[in-house]
């Protein structure tokens, strides 16, 4: 079954292109050390070197150090996709065990999750990690790993406590209780592999979610640190010089851009591959 | 006389009642004994409290219904033992077949899988060992090519072939009692007969005891040795089957056995 989702997935030639664009980019984090031409914080010649235009030497062109800016992307793409893919499991992993436990034990729990649901989801992500970022000041990767990923398990939760408490009615689970499965074997084997598609979709629209976030947070001098790079950053480093320098400028959201279409063309199609699939048998 | 194997006294069930209205009886009072290796049949129209009362039996009512009374099986009192005790019993000493197969299987997992769950829920370590012995009992319980059905998707199977499934589930692990609720109803009239059969099979094979709970007359009047009427909550008939199709106290029991008189004479 779930091998049909599948097959219908990669016959549609635009998650196809989305798979190989974040396939392209994941490769290009894990080899950055190989594949960059310059080590991303070397400036050879702040003076010489300063702000030059793309070229074969420098195909991405340099920054205001004279650091290679196309270096810089590919050692940016670890960071940025590292703490975004960090991110996103987080609040994937944090969103289903959370509304699962609310559909799950009901009752209190059920309503102090979904009540914290309704109240957090009201509030811009964005201010909130300023704001907590604010208030830590600069962090570490680590940090803002659990800053971003925390702040974002609201709509995989709603997802799957609703999907959760639709299955909990159906008479499959009855069946299993009548027959002796404990509750932790009917979410183990039952429930989660029921709601996994939609896991999955959920999966896709976090990282969509945590790449510009990453990216905003860093931009406005909150998030990766300096001469750490990172997509957001390596934008800050260009604001000054947005008018004579536009490669500082293009790149990196080229970059974040490309991803983040990618991340939500995957989820848009997973969503039609999974329909597709319970319209089947 | 030995000891029942199950013993329902003075069991009620009430719905609560809606912002607090007084809760609706769905049983209000109903005592009955079933004995090891005895075939009961439990007769009563739609919404008479049947699924209520063999749900209750598991410890699954849904949690609007309360159910009072003792429930008395191989000497555990089932309405009061803890969750994880009751757990423990349920499949393995008392074991429960529902009406629609369909539904009752999980959709998307192979039905050998299911079937195997079963030991894994009460013990089994080793999958593969589970998996044998789920392919041994969906043989057993008369699935042609069990080994190649056993890799099969629910919507895969035909009605029989899937409450076969349920009931190699049900047989897994040789329960005292088998709860069959409806377990034809769902089934063409052929496939009825067939699996009614393997039913009587398993259970004299097994010296298991079954409780037959079932709206259609014929059905318990063609495999229960006693029949127990449920009407308005109240059991009003407990005889002998063969007493009850000849001689009917209870008007509601007359009636019923009228309804269906000619077909249960020619059966």
């Amino acid at each position: 079954m779930a091998a049909n989702a599948w097959r219908q997935l990669l016959d549609d030639r635009g998650a196809r292109a989305a798979i190989g664009v974040l396939g392209a980019a994941v490769l290009a984090a894990a080899f950055a050390p190989w594949i960059a031409p310059y080590d991303p914080t070397l400036q050879p010649d702040p003076v010489a070197l300063r702000l030059v235009a793309p070229s074969w030497q420098h195909p991405f062109g340099t920054d205001p150090f004279s650091r290679d800016v196309l270096s810089r992307v590919l050692h940016g793409a670890r960071v940025s996709l590292g703490v975004a893919t960090g991110a996103m499991l987080l609040s994937v992993t944090l969103g289903a065990a959370l509304g699962a436990l609310a559909a799950v034990v009901g009752g209190w729990v059920d309503g102090v999750v979904s009540g914290l649901v309704d109240v957090l989801i009201a509030m811009p992500r964005l201010l909130i990690v300023i704001a907590l970022v604010a208030t830590f000041g600069t962090l570490s990767p680590w940090w803002l790993i659990a800053l971003i990923g925390g702040s974002g398990w609201l709509t995989t939760a709603r997802i799957v406590r609703a999907e959760f408490r639709d299955h909990l009615q159906r008479e499959y689970v009855l069946a299993a209780r009548a027959l002796g499965a404990s509750r932790w074997r009917i979410i183990w084997h039952h429930l989660l592999p029921a709601v996994a598609p939609q896991l999955a979709v959920a999966a896709a629209l976090a990282l969509a979610a945590v790449i510009p976030l990453e990216a905003a947070l860093s931009f406005v001098g909150l998030g990766i640190q300096p001469p750490l790079p990172s997509w957001g950053n390596i934008l800050l480093d260009g604001t000054d010089y947005l008018t004579s320098a536009w490669w500082l400028v293009v790149f990196p959201v080229a970059a974040v851009s490309l991803t983040v279409g990618s991340a939500l063309v995957l989820a848009d199609r997973l969503r039609v591959a999974i329909a597709g699939e319970e319209h089947g048998p | 006389m030995n000891p029942p194997l199950l013993s329902v006294e003075r069991l009620q069930i009430d719905a609560e009642g809606a912002r607090g209205a007084a809760p609706t009886p769905i049983l209000r009072g109903v005592s009955f004994v079933v004995q090891p290796g005895e075939t009961v049949g439990v007769l009563g129209a739609s919404g008479s409290g049947k699924t209520s009362l063999a749900l209750s039996l598991l410890g699954l009512l849904p949690p609007a219904l309360t159910a009072r009374g003792r429930v008395l099986f191989e000497g555990h009192e089932l309405l009061a033992a803890s969750r994880g005790a009751r757990r423990a019993l349920r499949g393995r000493r008392l074991s429960i077949v529902f009406q629609e197969p369909l539904t009752a299987l999980n959709p998307r997992m192979r039905v050998g899988v299911q079937v195997a769950e079963m030991a894994c829920a009460h013990g089994e370590r080793d999958a593969r060992r589970a998996m044998q012995g789920a392919v041994d009992m969906l043989g057993r319980v008369g699935l042609a090519e069990a080994e190649v059905r056993a890799q099969r998707y629910p919507h895969e199977l035909s009605g029989g072939e899937r409450q076969r499934v349920l009931l190699a589930m049900a047989l897994l692990l040789d329960p005292a009692l088998l709860i069959a609720d409806e377990p034809t109803s769902a089934l063409d009239v052929t496939v009825q007969a067939q699996v009614l059969q393997l039913l009587h099979a398993q259970q004299r094979e097994r010296g298991m005891a079954l409780l037959l709970v079932s709206h259609d007359l014929g059905v318990i009047a063609t495999s229960c040795e006693r029949t127990i009427v449920l009407h308005d909550g109240l059991v009003v008939e407990d005889v002998p089957t063969h007493q009850f199709l000849s001689a009917p106290e209870h008007a509601q029991a007359r009636a019923l056995v009228d309804a269906v008189r000619p077909a249960v004479r020619s059966a």
